[in-house]
């Protein structure tokens, strides 16, 4: 074990003297999470401090007969403030407004509306969308609760009979339906400050591992490693010390990254430090294992520096880590290891309950573990040979 | 008992025979020079001895001790100093020697002391805080050896510590040897450079394409050289016709050509020596210089496999 701990503290040594890896990993986080925290503090999707503001819709109304049921839906104060109703004659007459971007959505009831729901046959509503994609959705959205309810409606007069609609008094207002809530337990949403310190520290503690991959072929290529074998030491324990002291550089700088930009930038890192602690072991975890994985699988070190660099910034750009995403490349996102880590760090500093975050902490672990698994089965199958 | 053993060892790699049913033993307290041309098989017969090579067949054992059996136990007899250098370019050249030091065990006081006087060995005792970035070759060099003695070895493999440095340097490596031996190491020396080897070596065993071809003290192998010697010529201008007719003359047995300068190896070089001049003066090549030289193991080696050592 004396073998370790002296090849663990030289390397120590030697990593933290080269003024490379103090710029690089320690001070360029710094200065990433500052800019990106300070040029995105305003963009709302970056979980701003305030709630993002829903302009009302203009719908365009047509019904050739009075319908009590729209009537008293639409009226509701709740469907009021997202829903400026103006009635239009006929259907194509508000196509035209549509047209013309004097109404943004349009709802068209056929004749007999309210007679076909109230004694449960089928009753037909035309929705026709805008061009605008965001205000199609908020009037949708404001809709749904009374397609929902006549669907429902008409569900159990097809099933039970007409005499079923007897127990529906009437269709929901939405306002009775619909809490106003906000993100988090306790009401606060992450800054822009807050979502990259989280990105910043996943990314920067794998680098961690590039500096893990560079020594291990390094001492290979400059021939200190036949010397070593030369010697009565065991190459586990070699081994050992290397990956423990790139562990210890990852951690130092997981460190760095949380107290500087606490102090610094008032970062609030969700005082759960146990779990955030959990969190970075995960991460140093999963990077000595890529790291090891990589290296053993390559022969040089341009080559494991390309490869772990390419996979390092897809899976930060792939979770989100730059720009957040929505969609199918969020979807790809989930398969990144990012995506866990950031996520659990996220959710402290949200002050989500502890079942969240641990959901999000298990399944970093499933991956850290599996990856660690990976990768000392590559180590037991190459070996750390000396040339 | 000789303190090195080598007994039949095979090393195989792949359909290549690299070492083929070596046999060598090496004394204690003598200085073995290995020679042989590139490839010869005399890295992986270190390589072997140091336990870094597994052995295909047969065995080695150092100090009674077997490479296979007891690799630690051998490990810590040994002081290698490999080819290439083997040294962190960033990390003061003291902390270099103490960071093998304390893997070899040393520590307290025994480490400084023994950090100290391996520097001292070396001339780099004022250098010890410089960084080796900023070294010449020879200086590197000379710290790879302190590397490699630092906790005393009984025995010192040196695995051609003089490639590529310049003549004070290579005198200064060569004085360690014969330092280290006085001290009481033995020491195993590969070269393809004779002279080094003829300098610091009490015995030679040559060795080519993984074979013993020979082996014994200088003595016994200028005897069996005694069979061959040389002519130096230094003459202009060197045409292939004058090579070919060289190379077709009876009693010469190898021609090698260096720019201006040819060599010929030849059994008696008094006897040919007027078909020689006759052969130049045919082809109206103008000698500037010429030489005949007594046998040595260069000549010896041309004779036993062909070959020079430079091949």
């Amino acid at each position: 074990m004396r073998t370790f701990y002296i090849v663990a503290l030289n390397q120590l040594k030697r990593t933290l003297r080269m003024r490379t890896v103090l710029i690089n990993m320690f001070l360029l986080p710094l200065i990433v999470i500052f800019l990106l925290g300070t040029a995105l503090g305003s963009v709302e999707d970056m979980g701003g401090a305030e709630d993002a503001k829903i302009d009302p819709v203009t719908l365009a109304l047509v019904k050739s007969e009075d319908s009590p049921l729209l009537d008293g839906y639409l009226s509701d104060e709740g469907v009021a403030r997202y829903l400026k109703v103006v009635e239009v004659p006929d259907r194509p007459q508000a196509q035209e407004n549509l047209r013309s971007g004097e109404v943004d959505y349009a709802l068209i009831a056929a004749p007999g509306f309210d007679r076909a729901v109230t004694s449960g046959r089928p009753a037909s509503l035309e929705l026709i969308r805008g061009s605008s994609h965001s205000e199609n959705r908020v009037a949708e959205n404001v809709l749904r609760p009374f397609i929902d309810a006549l669907n429902d409606r008409s569900a159990a007069a097809k099933l039970l009979g007409p005499q079923a609609l007897q127990t529906y008094e009437q269709l929901p207002a939405a306002s009775a339906q619909v809490q106003d809530g906000v993100l988090g337990a306790e009401g606060g949403n992450y800054t822009a400050f807050q979502y990259y310190a989280a990105a910043m520290l996943v990314m920067f503690m794998m680098y961690s591992g590039l500096s893990l991959s560079g020594s291990l072929h390094g001492e290979r290529e400059n021939r200190t490693l036949q010397r070593m074998y030369a010697m009565p030491i065991r190459p586990i324990h070699l081994f050992a010390g290397k990956v423990a002291a790139a562990g210890a550089v990852a951690g130092l700088q997981a460190l760095n990254i949380i107290l500087i930009s606490k102090w610094g930038f008032g970062v609030d890192w969700g005082g759960r430090p146990w779990m955030l602690a959990a969190v970075c072991l995960l991460m140093v975890v999963f990077t000595m294992g890529m790291a090891i994985t990589v290296t053993f699988l390559t022969t040089t070190q341009p080559q494991s520096a390309s490869i772990m660099q390419g996979l390092i910034v897809a899976m930060t750009f792939l979770s989100g880590g730059f720009v957040p995403f929505e969609g199918w490349i969020q979807k790809i996102g989930n398969f990144t290891v990012n995506r866990w880590a950031s996520e659990s760090i996220l959710r402290m500093m949200l002050h989500e309950p502890a079942g969240h975050i641990g959901a999000s902490i298990a399944i970093l672990a499933l991956v850290s573990a599996a990856l660690l698994a990976l990768a000392l089965t590559v180590y037991r199958r190459k070996g750390y040979a000396y040339e | 008992m000789s303190f090195v053993e080598i007994k039949d060892v095979v090393k195989r790699y792949g359909s290549r025979i690299s070492v083929d049913h070596l046999n060598l033993n090496i004394e204690e307290g003598e200085v073995l020079g290995l020679l042989g041309p590139n490839g010869a098989g005399k890295s992986t017969t270190i390589g072997m001895i140091c336990g870094l090579i597994g052995i295909d067949s047969g065995g080695i054992r150092v100090g009674g001790l077997s490479v296979k059996e007891s690799p630690m136990e051998v490990k810590r007899m040994l002081g290698l100093v490999p080819q290439d250098l083997a040294l962190y370019e960033k990390l003061p050249a003291e902390e270099n020697v103490m960071f093998f030091a304390r893997l070899h065990g040393l520590r307290g006081s025994l480490l400084k002391q023994s950090v100290k006087e391996a520097l001292e060995f070396v001339g780099l005792e004022d250098k010890a805080r410089e960084l080796p970035a900023t070294f010449s070759g020879g200086m590197k060099r000379r710290l790879n050896i302190a590397c490699a003695i630092m906790h005393r070895p009984k025995l010192v493999i040196m695995d051609e510590p003089t490639v590529g440095i310049d003549p004070q340097s290579r005198n200064h490596i060569l004085e360690a040897v014969r330092e280290l031996n006085r001290a009481g190491s033995t020491v195993i020396y590969t070269s393809h450079y004779m002279e080094e080897v003829e300098a610091v070596s009490s015995r030679v065993a040559i060795i080519d394409r993984g074979h013993l071809i020979a082996s014994g003290t200088q003595s016994e192998l200028r005897e069996r050289a005694a069979q061959q010697e040389r002519i130096l010529l230094q003459v202009t201008p060197v045409t292939e016709e004058l090579l070919k007719e060289l190379k077709e003359h009876p009693r010469i047995e190898a021609v090698e050509a260096d720019g201006d300068r040819i060599t010929l190896y030849l059994s008696s070089a008094q006897r040919s020596l007027q078909d020689v001049l006759f052969i130049c003066a045919r082809h109206e090549a103008l000698i500037g210089s010429l030489e005949c030289e007594a046998p040595n193991l260069e000549s010896l080696f041309l004779n036993l496999t062909g070959r020079t050592l430079r091949d």
